[in-house]
């Protein structure tokens, strides 16, 4: 239990594909025009990389090792395949609204990443979970991009129901396409100074710490030295308090 | 029939693939440029493309 | 006369006005992160114009005289992604047997190209774009004017992008914008500059 909270720890925060990888930046950028795109993608991409981690943990031991990137596309190909005919009956509307982006899942940086460096060397249980948890990172990074875009460049997000501001005063440019590098840019900006400072801190407590334990040893070490030469010569120091007095 | 040609479809195409994979595979870089070939294998790779530009520009 | 002028408003439509990466955000993965060397920016750009070209015309060919007389064209990514990572494979064989200089300069980028989502992209807008009432011939000619000036826009943003960034790389900027967030506002800017395309024609 405490591995998978670990799991789930490293593929969302501390590996977030899109926040700290920048992995998978096509759909980043274009479907988080709005926070329902953003959602529904990052979901399609969460059980994509799930089915395909488990798919390709399940086949690892069969596919010999020199062959195994065409065995991997093959595999990928054939899972968003499937996905993109379920999705396209059961929610249509959503299918639609994400257009081409939804069959380039097959590239997506992320899925072939997480297949070789992970599913590849792991059993099926624990690859079906990294997928989750790297696909949830995912879908954080998308679900981050689309409110503060949704809401800052219409003044309401529109799946949330909530409003701040009239829409004529909102600034479009967030919700256009070159908007997109803004937003991404500021808040990678944000993410990278957090970072920086949480680093630098860290250095600070180090060194602080460190200093501090350098003081304590010299301070002891004097102390020692102190005692040794008072026990060594104690006739040398007392004329010397003697004469003072 | 449709079903048969949508399987032959696929497998030829995989055939095709794997073919060309392995044809790649075979054919060796001359000596002399073995030692300019990429660090990494794909975009896949994290330690590849981004990160490489994120340390070059640290560095500067 | 008609038929030249659309030819041309499609060339420079998708060469500036819709350019592949700065409005359709496609291939951003392979712009940010050799966007940043002069030569191996132009080295990836050829490379992906010379792919996406030839991918284009072998992906549409498999779409029309394959998959849409049978109705199978619920086959159509995971036939376009076997097609095109059969021709990477098949362009970097020959470029190594008969050319390892060109391999040396161009060669390298091609196992990159695979996972690029620009080629992919191409190939599934192409089918979006083609249109029933013109002919055959006709569309097949737009088809690859529109993929070749699709990727040359590529190139040419790529190229652009690489020579900004190391002129910025020089620049002293907060250490938290370093890497990915200067490159990413240095897109956006680029971004609103090709915004003053929209409305030309």
């Amino acid at each position: 239990m405490n591995k998978l909270a670990a799991d789930m720890y490293r593929g969302i925060i501390k590996d977030n594909p899109t926040f700290v990888l920048f992995l998978g930046l096509c759909p980043t950028l274009a479907l988080t025009n709005n926070l329902t795109n953003a959602v529904g993608m990052g979901l399609s991409v969460v059980v994509v990389l799930a089915i395909t981690n488990a798919l390709i943990s399940m086949v690892r031991k069969i596919v010999p090792a020199d062959i195994r990137i065409p065995v991997y596309i093959t595999i990928i190909a054939s899972v968003v395949t499937v996905m993109g005919m379920l999705m396209e009956a059961y929610m249509p509307a959503l299918f639609e609204s994400m257009g081409i982006y939804f069959p380039l899942i097959v590239v997506n940086c992320i899925i072939l990443g997480r297949a070789e460096s992970f599913a590849a060397e792991n059993g099926v249980v624990d690859s079906f979970f990294d997928g989750v948890s790297s696909g949830l990172g995912f879908l954080l990074g998308l679900s981050v991009l689309g409110f503060s875009r949704e809401l800052i460049g219409t003044g309401a997000v529109d799946m949330l129901k909530f409003r701040i501001l009239d829409a004529n005063h909102a600034p479009t440019i967030f919700v256009e396409s070159s908007g997109a590098f803004l937003m991404f840019g500021l808040i990678a900006w944000m993410m990278n100074t957090i970072k920086l400072n949480k680093e630098k801190k860290e250095k600070e407590i180090a060194t602080a710490a460190k200093a501090a334990a350098k003081a304590a040893a010299e301070a002891k070490k004097a102390e020692e030295e102190k005692l040794s030469i008072a026990s060594a010569q104690p006739e040398s120091t007392q004329p010397e308090g003697d004469l003072r007095g | 029939m449709r079903i048969a040609i949508a399987i032959i479809v696929i497998v030829g195409l995989i055939a095709f693939y794997f073919t060309m994979w392995k044809l790649n595979r075979k054919q060796q870089l001359p000596e002399e440029f073995k030692g300019s070939l990429p660090k990494c294998g794909s975009c896949s790779d994290s330690q590849c493309a981004l990160s490489d530009s994120k340390g070059d520009t640290e560095n500067e | 006369m008609d038929s030249v002028i659309s030819i041309l408003t499609i060339a420079f439509s998708a060469f500036l006005i819709q350019n592949i990466v700065l409005t359709q955000f496609l291939g951003l993965c392979s712009f940010f992160g050799v966007g940043n060397k002069e030569d191996s920016a132009l080295g990836m750009g050829l490379a992906v114009t010379f792919v996406i070209t030839l991918s284009a015309v072998a992906t549409y060919a498999l779409y029309i005289f394959v998959l849409v007389p049978f109705k199978l064209e619920f086959l159509s990514t995971i036939s376009f992604i076997l097609v095109i990572s059969g021709l990477v494979q098949f362009v970097e064989m020959v470029i190594k047997k008969y050319s390892p200089g060109l391999y040396q300069s161009l060669g390298v980028y091609l196992p990159l190209i695979t996972t690029n989502c620009a080629v992919l992209g191409v190939a599934l807008l192409n089918i979006d774009k083609s249109n029933s009432e013109l002919s055959l011939g006709m569309n097949f000619l737009i088809m690859i004017v529109f993929s070749f000036f699709t990727s040359s826009g590529y190139a040419f943003v790529i190229y652009v992008f690489a020579l900004i960034r190391e002129q910025i790389a020089k620049a002293p900027i907060h250490a938290g914008l370093k890497g990915v967030p200067i490159a990413l506002i240095t897109a956006f800017v680029m971004a609103m500059a090709f915004n003053g395309f929209v409305g030309m024609f």
